[in-house]
């Protein structure tokens, strides 16, 4: 009961807190933005000349539709991806919060335990992470349906992308937990939130696809876990899009431009299925709840 | 029957020795004054006792529980409660979701909860404030708000660290009128640390630490008697012809029409009244303070 009413509380200081909801989808409007103005064309005429090389459709078809289409997809997928990080950030800057208010030490002189306090945190930082993102799933669905004619998910996608935004939410809700626990004071917090809200597009290759990057970036970036989130995301989202634009194009084309664009992943040359990419979010969001339970306890003892 | 004993205790930090060696009791059904200076080892003590803070060395015993055993110290904040100088409760929730979720904190049952919200709500008159939101309510509220979620659980011993700081003459009356409302009604052992002294004289007995080290003990009265004098101001046109007279008296001010003399104790004024009664048109006893008691013990004012 203590831990759900602890839950309970963090999702309602969220939720309450308009500024808190609105700066958390403030790197949806800047992918947005960017689509819009800057890099959608870049991408759209990507595929559009790929489609006019080998494309074998009759006269007179609209590549850019085509291509227009797949876009507004991948976007979504970035989004979805960028979400849970935005959203975790927020409310785990709760935990931040009551401890500079001093609201920590109140609980604690209650029976309940830090690991209780963590796991609200944590716990309510999945759950809005999970419900922000499925609120984005069905807003972006409907535009993409009903705004630009795209066909809508299958039932098997819709499950896809649920259980890839729940394996997301307790990555991202873990990790910004732990590093939440060294963090004092609210300006701080909110410093790290500005630099992490802005790279987290970069680190998923969201603002600039993936192929656009020098290769040591690349690299670099198979060491963070948010472009494998975008990769997961990108390659439901993307997936029958692809068979139906792409139907005439070479299959070493296709592959070629899933890894250019983020969608696919791949490390010594060998492609990173998709089951280990959610192999490596769980082990992140595993690993940085041990060390967030380690350090709690050392501090329990220590002092309460 | 004592429901804290404190024996030597200490908390140093490094060469720094915030507690040094304190020893007091407090009984049951008590107010308890612990008063000292900014730095002097109040919070630090009242973490301590709380089970916030370890100690370096000394006993302490709350509520028939040895402070310090893992066990114990759970059953010790079963049985107290604690009001910070600042507010703790969460702005954005409302009064009624703050102080459930405090019941929650102790484990009591959805019924048990809803029962003492009651209880606590009628004996501060909370009632109308249920609904609204914390953050909007007024100082003196938010003060009775905190009194309210302390008693939640029904604590034996309520501690109160600097409860009114910071609060206008009239919100201080109110939150010492709900102190003392609930030491009639309920009983409550209370630990109070202010910095206003007319809160300190109403105590049943007080302390006084300065420097982590206890420089006085007793009830107001044997403070009074032991640190201070009274005085006693006499009114005359013929103070040069007066003045003679108090040989032998400790004259502390003179003025035109007003001469005071410290005396030791209201009755030692009689003898110098019958003495000097033809020459004076009127006088005053004015009994020693609890402020000129904390000068003189420590030699230090309260800054607040």
């Amino acid at each position: 009961m203590t831990q759900l009413q602890l839950i309970v509380r963090n999702c309602r200081m969220y939720f309450r807190d308009r500024a808190a909801v609105l700066f958390s989808l403030l790197t949806m409007a800047i992918v947005i933005a960017l689509m819009v103005i800057f890099l959608g064309d870049m991408n759209v005429n990507s595929v559009t000349n790929i489609l006019t090389e080998f494309g074998t459709e009759p006269l007179g078809t609209n590549y850019e539709e085509q291509a227009s289409r797949l876009m507004l997809m991948w976007t979504i997928a970035g989004i979805m991806a960028v979400n849970a990080v935005n959203v975790s950030l927020a409310v785990t800057g709760i935990s931040v919060s009551d401890n500079a208010q001093h609201k920590t030490a109140s609980f604690l002189t209650s029976p309940v335990s830090r690991t209780t306090l963590s796991l609200g945190y944590i716990g309510a930082a999945f759950i809005c992470s999970v419900l922000m993102c499925l609120v984005t799933l069905a807003a972006a669905e409907c535009f993409a349906v009903f705004a630009w004619g795209v066909p809508a998910l299958s039932l098997s996608a819709h499950l896809k992308i649920i259980g890839i935004t729940a394996v997301n939410a307790f990555c991202y809700s873990s990790i910004l937990y732990l590093i939440s626990i060294f963090i004092r004071s609210n300006s701080a917090w909110s410093g790290f939130g500005t630099v992490i809200g802005t790279l987290v597009g970069f680190l998923g290759a969201i603002y600039v696809p993936m192929g656009g990057l020098p290769q040591y970036v690349q690299s670099g970036l198979k060491f963070t876990p948010v472009i494998y989130s975008s990769s997961l995301y990108r390659q439901v989202f993307t997936e029958e899009l692809i068979s139906n634009t792409f139907k005439a194009v070479p299959d070493a084309v296709i592959e070629e431009y899933m890894e250019q664009m983020g969608i696919t992943l791949s490390a010594g040359g060998d492609t990173i299925s998709a089951f280990l990419q959610i192999a490596i979010l769980i082990f992140c969001g595993i690993i940085a709840l041990s060390a967030a339970a380690l350090i709690m306890k050392h501090r329990s003892v220590k002092d309460r | 029957m004592a429901i804290i004993e404190v024996s030597q205790l200490q908390k140093y930090y490094g060469e720094i020795k915030a507690v040094d060696g304190i020893s007091f009791s407090v009984n049951e059904g008590e107010l308890f004054g612990f008063l000292g200076v900014n730095g002097a080892g109040k919070t630090t003590t009242i973490n301590i006792l709380s089970t916030l803070l370890s100690k370096t060395g000394g006993s302490v015993t709350v509520a028939g529980h040895e402070l310090g055993r893992e066990r114990d110290d759970a059953l010790i904040r079963r049985d107290i409660g604690i009001v910070y100088q600042q507010n703790c409760l969460d702005d954005i929730l409302t009064v009624e979701e703050n102080l459930l979720l405090r019941g929650y904190l102790f484990e009591q049952s959805r019924s048990k909860n809803r029962q003492k919200l009651t209880e606590v709500c009628e004996i501060l008159s909370l009632g109308d404030l249920l609904g609204r939101r914390y953050g909007k309510l007024s100082g003196g509220q938010k003060r009775r708000c905190e009194i309210a979620a302390a008693l939640m659980h029904t604590p034996k011993l309520l501690f109160l660290d600097e409860p009114t700081t910071g609060l206008d003459p009239a919100t201080r009356l109110s939150v010492q009128n709900a102190v003392g409302k609930l030491r009639e009604e309920m009983g409550m052992t209370v630990f109070l640390t202010t910095h206003y002294m007319e809160e300190a004289a109403n105590a049943d007995n007080i302390v006084i630490i300065d420097e982590g080290k206890v420089a006085a003990a007793g009830t107001p009265h044997e403070l009074k008697e032991r640190y201070t004098n009274d005085t006693l101001r006499l009114y005359s046109h013929e103070v040069e012809r007066l003045i003679p007279m108090l040989d032998g008296c400790r004259i502390t001010k003179t003025a035109a029409d007003c001469t005071e003399i410290e005396i030791k104790g209201t009755l030692s004024a009689l003898p110098i009244l019958n003495s000097v009664q033809h020459l004076i048109t009127g006088y005053e006893v004015i009994n020693g303070n609890m402020d000129s008691v904390f000068l003189n013990v420590t030699g230090k004012t309260l800054s607040i």
